[in-house]
């Protein structure tokens, strides 16, 4: 028998007058899965999610959960409980009507829906709101009772549109860490679809990165931030340094030597085989940049260059900085904030530790 | 500041009190009405049968049932337009307006040419066979007649309501298993409520009021309040029952207003609470 996958998409397709949202998007999600799907706004995110939803249907390719072909299924014949974007909870209802509706509409017995709302409220820590109505809570309660209502309905998924991009930074992250748990311990699978990269990173098993509608990677959290699969996605998740450079020999498993532009060779991460003498990109984050005390030996993996801005970001100082042989293309380099705070014009030598061959 | 307050008393309190001095006026032919504090008018038009079941029952009949139809007919309407995307909703909302701005007499007479024997409306059922039903000079004429009027009242402000409500809250009640029959009676129709309210209080209290569409349409014979209140002051002479009709008009009005307004709160008591 196959693996089944809670969500699966196969080569969807959609297309609004000359534009692809969703270009041939394929997306296998395994049962108690956390999946982000993150990219800028306008690159199919949501609009994956609303196919998954039934809110639209592509216009090819299929769609399927838990091995059931819902392509063309309307939304409330698909058992998915859905997280809104402004958490639409409906005005004119209270928290404990909003929690039952879909219990109701299943015509379960009264008890019952009495006992699953407080189940729901209790997984959100809400108890004692049942009576309140929407507008008399605070954002951040509003966004757990919009969780209780996709989970009191007992759905196969949960899949989420950026509810958390509403509140402020603090709660965000409290809620962050909340959402996580309650989906672990839960084992509920769920599809999270988000622009922030931070949001992406510290929450998913897995990362779909999306631009122009179409999939550019799909791995774990590490493997999208430390082995991007192309440019795109290397400048989408964090901040990246593009540098030019020419392989030395041939690219093989993974392994490459790089000549930069000043002469320095640096080892990278080669994703796909090159020969020597190829012409590169190399991506290299702003952490994998070491400042170096001035020595007399320029080593092998050493750049020089003059400091230019100065970003104070408390735990980290950021050093925008000019390189002597291209100084076309000032890099960024970040350092811990606790060592000695450099000056704009100081002369530096930077350690190049770690760099990934760029794919287009 | 303060010229609007002058011109709703000189205008408006003013007439109304001499109006309600009128009806409490004594009637003598040839002589202008003398006050007296009398409600014999009164007691005439709420006791008389022939008051009460032509003129009060055919008021309150005709006007609930126009202001009904409209709300269901104006509420379809509605919908429709608000559904549209929205450059295409303003051109239809600006139709509904024009259709306003037509004045009553020429819309009546254009239903006239549609709805009177050898028109449009019964040369068509004859060509379906239908047996031949008469429309002008009916109630059935009189009906149309003020359902017609009343639309556009009813659909103006629904358009406002339904294309405010969000739909991501429709598609969250589908999410949770409701289909669209469910969404539009648990979610879209409470959530409208204001719209309905608005436009059915518009349509009742011009279609109680009517004057020109059972005159023109009813051919005299579908009685009216505010006909028969036209007709004794100006055929009669007899100013002050006619006052004690508009009077009772109006209070009949407020009365059937407040329960309407009272059923509405209790039935959806939450629904108004949010909206």
């Amino acid at each position: 028998m196959a693996e089944q996958f809670d969500i699966e998409l196969s080569h969807c397709r959609k297309r609004y007058g000359a534009i692809n949202v969703l270009d041939d998007v394929s997306l296998r999600v395994k049962s108690g899965e956390f999946i982000t799907v993150l990219g800028p706004s306008g690159c199919g995110k949501t609009t994956t999610l609303r196919a998954i939803g039934g809110f639209i249907t592509p216009d090819s390719g299929h769609i399927s959960i838990r091995g059931r072909d819902v392509t063309h299924l309307p939304p409330y014949k698909r058992n998915i409980g859905v997280v809104f974007q402004n958490y639409a909870l409906w005005p004119h209802m209270t928290v404990a009507e909003i929690l039952g509706f879909g219990l109701r509409i299943r015509k379960l017995p009264r008890e019952e829906i009495a006992r699953r709302v407080d189940r729901a409220l209790g997984m959100v820590q809400l108890t004692g709101l049942k009576d309140r109505y929407p507008r008399e809570l605070s954002g951040g309660q509003q966004q757990r009772v919009a969780m209780a209502r996709a989970l009191a309905i007992d759905p196969e998924v949960i899949i989420l549109d950026e509810p958390l991009s509403n509140l402020d930074r603090r709660l965000r992250e409290e809620l962050r860490i909340e959402l996580k748990r309650l989906q672990r311990s839960l084992g509920v699978t769920m599809l999270f679809v988000t622009h922030d990269q931070e949001e992406a990173l510290s929450m998913s098993d897995q990362v779909v990165v999306m631009q122009s509608g179409r999939i550019q990677q799909i791995a774990d959290p590490r493997t999208v931030y430390e082995r991007p699969a192309n440019r795109f996605v290397a400048g989408f998740l964090g901040s990246a340094n593009f540098m030019a450079g020419e392989l030395v020999q041939n690219a093989q498993d993974g392994k490459a030597q790089v000549k930069l532009g000043n002469g320095a060779v640096v080892g990278a991460y080669a994703p796909s085989a090159k020969t020597a003498g190829e012409k590169v990109t190399v991506i290299v984050r702003p952490e994998w940049l070491v400042l170096e005390r001035p020595g007399n030996q320029l080593a092998a993996n050493q750049l020089e260059g003059t400091v230019g801005d100065v970003i104070y970001e408390g735990s980290a100082i950021r050093y925008g900085i000019t390189l002597d042989h291209d100084p076309e293309a000032p890099i960024f380099l970040q350092e811990r904030s606790n060592a000695d705070v450099l000056n704009p014009g100081d002369k530096v030598r930077i350690n190049v530790i770690n760099a990934i061959i760029a794919t287009d | 500041m303060f010229v609007p307050f002058v011109f709703v008393i000189l205008f408006f309190f003013v007439p109304m009190a001499w109006l309600v001095a009128t009806s409490m006026s004594t009637h003598e032919v040839g002589s202008p009405p003398v006050f007296t504090g009398t409600l014999e008018h009164y007691a005439r038009f709420w006791t008389d049968p022939f008051y009460l079941e032509t003129a009060l029952w055919t008021t309150v009949k005709l006007s609930v049932v126009s202001t009904v139809l409209a709300l269901i007919i104006g509420y379809v309407l509605a919908y429709y337009i608000a559904e549209l995307p929205a450059h295409r909703r303003g051109l239809l909302t600006s139709m509904v307006v024009v259709s306003l701005s037509v004045n009553i007499v020429i819309r009546i007479f254009g239903l006239n040419v549609l709805l009177m024997s050898g028109g449009a409306v019964d040369s068509a059922l004859t060509f379906l066979g239908m047996p031949k039903v008469r429309i002008m000079y009916t109630e059935l004429g009189v009906l149309i007649g003020l359902v017609q009027i009343a639309i556009p009242y009813v659909v103006l402000p629904l358009i406002g309501v339904l294309a405010a409500v969000d739909p991501a809250l429709k598609e969250a009640a589908e999410s949770v298993g409701a289909n669209k029959y469910k969404t539009f009676w648990a979610v879209t129709f409470p959530l409208s409520l204001p719209g309905v309210v608005a436009g059915t209080l518009i349509a009742f209290t011009l279609n109680a009021a009517a004057f020109a569409i059972p005159s023109l349409m009813g051919g005299g014979r579908v009685k009216m309040m505010g006909m028969m209140a036209y007709v004794q002051a100006t055929v009669q002479g007899n100013f002050p029952f006619a006052a004690a009709v508009g009077i009772s008009l109006t209070l009949l009005s407020i009365v059937i207003t407040a329960i309407y307004l009272f059923v509405i709160n209790r039935t959806f008591r939450t629904a108004r609470k949010a909206a």
